[in-house]
């Protein structure tokens, strides 16, 4: 009876158990052992982004959209660097100067911060 | 090969942060960002190479004088105090199994 029983058992509960639990799956990277960077959903960039240029003094009473460039609100290449350095503290990053070149408008600051894994 | 705009914006940057740098506060940031700011207004209009010239080297000595010795670097980036630290280990760190068979493998 109990090689019967210990039969049952290790056919029914251990080996599909033990079987299953001991298959090798290929690794995946979950979510638990990501860091939890480039969190950030572009809304929130956006946002974020938008908030930071309204706040410029030159900029204020301009409408600000995500695709507006710095040259439509009259800001200079000086402005610009103004408010790259205003948004490298926002999101806690460093833009090497060859990308700060390229970025002339909230649109691209936005794309920019997308392909950056490491803003907050 | 930079333009001279590019050059000038470099400097600037670079000179705005040594400033961010040695502020303690956000109001003395504003005072000297805007003293700086006029300063190379004054020479927007300027023409004469040779004066051009002068007023960018004003610009460099002004960042070496002004660098700071420990200036702030966003924790994530060169040098940051996260900086290389807690790298991913490699795949075979985590998961061993057939590490050393991968090269005898059919699939």
């Amino acid at each position: 009876m109990i090689r019967n029983t210990f039969k049952l058992v290790s056919n029914i509960a251990v080996r599909p158990a033990f079987s299953s639990t001991f298959v090798r799956q290929p690794i995946v990277a979950s979510s638990m052992m990501m860091r939890n960077y480039g969190s950030i959903s572009e809304k929130e960039i956006t946002d974020r982004v938008i908030d930071v240029v309204s706040k410029y003094d030159k900029v204020a009473g301009k409408s600000v959209q995500p695709t507006t460039t710095f040259k439509e609100l009259g800001l200079d290449s000086l402005d610009s660097a103004d408010i790259l350095v205003a948004v490298e503290e926002e999101f806690g990053i460093e833009i090497p100067d060859e990308e700060a070149d390229k970025i002339t408008s909230c649109a691209e600051t936005i794309s920019y911060l997308r392909k950056t894994p490491t803003a907050k | 090969m930079l333009s001279h705009s590019q050059k000038v914006v470099r400097l600037y940057r670079k000179a705005i942060k040594s400033i961010r740098d040695y502020s303690e506060d956000y109001d003395m940031f504003l005072a000297n960002a805007g003293d700086l700011r006029a300063a190379l207004k004054a020479g927007k209009n300027e023409t004469n190479p040779f004066h051009i010239q002068q007023m960018v080297k004003q610009l460099e000595n002004f960042n070496s004088y002004w660098e700071h010795p420990d200036p702030y670097i966003p924790c994530d980036g060169i040098n940051g105090t996260k900086w290389q630290r807690n790298t991913a280990p490699a795949s075979y760190v985590v998961d061993p199994t057939n590490h050393l068979l991968e090269g005898f493998r059919k699939d």
